[in-house]
């Protein structure tokens, strides 16, 4: 049975509809991502998950307990806040105490549960420092500590690597990971950034105007997207529009044979994940298509192509790049296999 | 050219300000008893006979006596409408406001003669709790302010960090609002004492001969005997005040956003 059950819940901000049946169900200790673009309702179902937002119809069971109208400080669950929310006042020392306190722990009982969060967080020389003499990574570890030391049943994390730069969020991904890990919490983490998404996730659900489009693991998500707008948002996609019709898909550019035979005849749409075109050979039985360089981005261990067809629709594709990258408007040829493409 | 406008109106309105008080002020040290200039020599006398005499004594304290109950009262009342005010939603908070701080709206005259006749019908015409209710309604308004403002500036997730926490709503405001808006209260209390503390016009029409205040003496000392005694009890309000405000400029360098 699902530790966290969301049951189709709807959210109503006067007439605008923040989430329209949301149901997601939740094993105990997995680590689930929320992913969207902003404004699609990720911190909306986290204030709802939190208590500091009623619903609008559905239920939360924890458990296989209801526990929609339960207040916030009744919940036990932690929650890392997106600008981390630390009490200026305090010391990192008390914030982390601070949930200890309002619990009535001992005195000797908080100190070594203090202590133990400041080590698995690696703060403990910084214990007496106010959170502004702290870094913005720092902060957000404090923040992390604070919402794990009373060991909450279920931990919320919302864009808490967003106001960090790249390598440090790469680092607190790691470190966010490994916690998780070790410690065996449930955490439900909200961000825009697929690339953070895949990384830490055992599940993502992808949201998109208050509806949750597809909640899979991160290699379902990526090889057979649900929808145009999970194969758009999460990774890198040439997405063409055409028609199935008798066993093949047709595009202004080309035609090809399906290899299954369950695509029903209509309008549909063709993805090609880029990794999966080849850039100047072909092997028997691929669609095949000529164009020209029209921009490319030089990585180091690869190139990004951008390619542009007769037709004017430019195609995204990798190419090794040890000889220095193609100059623009080089004529050349790519080619794919029809069992990699997928169709929506 | 712009700058020199400046100067000349910044030096024009200071000295429309401060001369009237600078050249009475030293009468305060007249050798003789008359409010009038030359002096004739320089004495401590005046000082002397406020200090001893009952009359003056008395006065001040009662003044300090009221300024504190206000304080104490006004800080509860705008402290609970400030508090319970963020509670609710916008558009009652846009009434409610309006309600708090209509005394700073309404003539203090219309307030006095509104009390004098109320509290002679209820036999708290001249008492202490008398004085001290009126004196907290001029207040409550400003301690009101002070601590809405300081409550508006505070980071709405604290709250709800702290609710997430496990802290009940009492806890919360113990341990995260009131220290961070403690500034507010104290800008507030402030406030409530220097209302209070040289309020005239309520004070007249509700206080006894024996709950008179320092101001209400002043004024009727001043229709009475003209002395340099009058002169002396004005220095050292204007003390008081002055104490006051550098007091205030204090806690508003403290309640600035400190950079790390
Ligand atoms: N308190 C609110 N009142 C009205 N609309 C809101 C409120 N909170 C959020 N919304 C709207 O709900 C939508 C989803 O917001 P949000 O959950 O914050 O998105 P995300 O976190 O994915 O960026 C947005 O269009 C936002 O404008
Ligand atoms: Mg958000």
């Amino acid at each position: 049975m699902a530790f966290i059950d969301i049951r189709t819940i709807d959210k109503f901000y006067g007439s605008f509809q923040a989430l329209s049946e949301v149901s997601l169900s939740i094993p105990k200790g997995a680590f689930v991502t929320l992913l969207g673009p902003s404004g699609s309702g990720k911190t909306t179902l986290l204030k709802i998950l939190a208590g500091f937002e009623g619903v609008s119809a559905g239920q939360i069971l924890l458990d296989g307990r209801d526990i929609t109208a339960l207040k916030p400080e009744a919940r036990n669950f932690g929650l890392v806040f997106q600008g981390y929310a630390l009490f200026p006042h305090m010391s990192v020392f008390d914030n982390i105490a601070y949930p200890l306190k309002v619990r009535r722990k001992g005195r000797g009982e908080i100190a070594a549960r203090v202590e133990a969060m400041l080590d698995l967080v690696q703060l403990r020389p910084f214990a007496r420092r106010k959170p502004q003499e702290l870094s913005g990574g720092q902060q957000q570890r404090v923040a992390l500590a604070r919402a794990l030391v009373f060991q909450p049943d279920l931990l919320l994390l919302d864009e808490p690597m967003s106001a960090l730069d790249k390598k440090l969020r790469v680092d607190l991904q790691d470190q966010l990971r490994d916690i998780h890990q070790r410690l065996g919490t449930t955490f439900i983490n909200v961000t825009h950034d697929q690339e953070e998404a895949m990384h830490m996730s055992d599940r993502i659900a992808v949201m998109n105007l208050g509806r949750i489009e597809q909640y899979d693991m991160a290699h379902t998500l990526y090889r057979r997207p649900a929808s145009r707008f999970v194969a758009d948002f999460v990774g890198k996609s040439n997405i063409f529009a055409g028609t199935v019709e008798g066993g093949a898909f047709a595009t202004e550019e080309f035609r090809m044979a399906l290899p299954a035979d369950g695509a029903r005849p209509g309008a549909a749409e063709l993805v090609i994940r880029p990794e999966d075109i080849r850039l100047g050979a072909a092997v028997a039985g691929d669609v095949v298509l000529a164009g020209s360089v029209a921009a490319s981005t030089y990585s180091g261990d690869r190139a990004l192509y951008s390619i542009a067809l007769p037709g004017g629709r430019v195609m995204l594709t990798y190419g090794s790049a040890r000889d220095g990258a193609l100059e623009p408007g080089a004529p050349v040829q790519i080619a794919f296999d029809a069992r990699d493409g997928i169709l929506i | 050219m712009s700058r020199a406008i400046f100067w000349v109106s910044t030096v024009l309105a200071l000295l429309f300000l401060v001369v009237p008080l600078a050249l009475v002020m030293p009468l305060a040290f007249n050798g003789s008893s008359f409010l009038t200039y030359p002096m004739e020599g320089f004495s401590l006398k005046w000082f002397e006979e406020v200090f001893t005499e009952g009359n003056w004594v008395r006065a001040f304290g009662n003044s300090l006596k009221v300024a504190l109950g206000t304080t104490a009262v006004a800080l509860v009342i705008g402290g609970l409408a400030a508090t319970g005010l963020m509670l609710t939603g916008r558009w009652l908070q846009i009434v409610l406001t309006g309600l708090f701080v209509s005394p700073m709206i309404v003539p203090s005259i219309v307030i006095g003669v509104a009390f004098a006749y109320s509290f002679g019908r209820m036999g708290l015409s001249g008492s202490y709790a008398g004085l001290v209710l009126s004196h907290s309604i001029l207040a409550a308004p400003l301690v009101f302010l002070s601590i809405l403002t300081s409550l508006r500036g505070l980071d709405p997730d604290l709250d709800l960090a702290a609710a997430s926490l496990g802290a009940s709503r009492g806890q919360r405001f113990r341990h995260v609002t009131l220290p961070l808006a403690a500034p507010g209260f104290a800008a507030g209390a402030l406030f409530a004492f220097t209302t209070s503390f040289d309020e005239v016009v309520v004070a007249l029409f509700v206080a006894s001969p024996d709950s008179l205040t320092l101001p209400v003496a002043l004024f009727a000392g001043l229709r009475d005997r003209l002395q340099p005694t009058l002169v002396v009890v004005a220095l050292l309000l204007s003390l008081i005040s002055f104490a006051f405000l550098w007091l205030m400029a204090r806690l508003q360098r403290l309640n600035a956003p400190q950079k790390p």
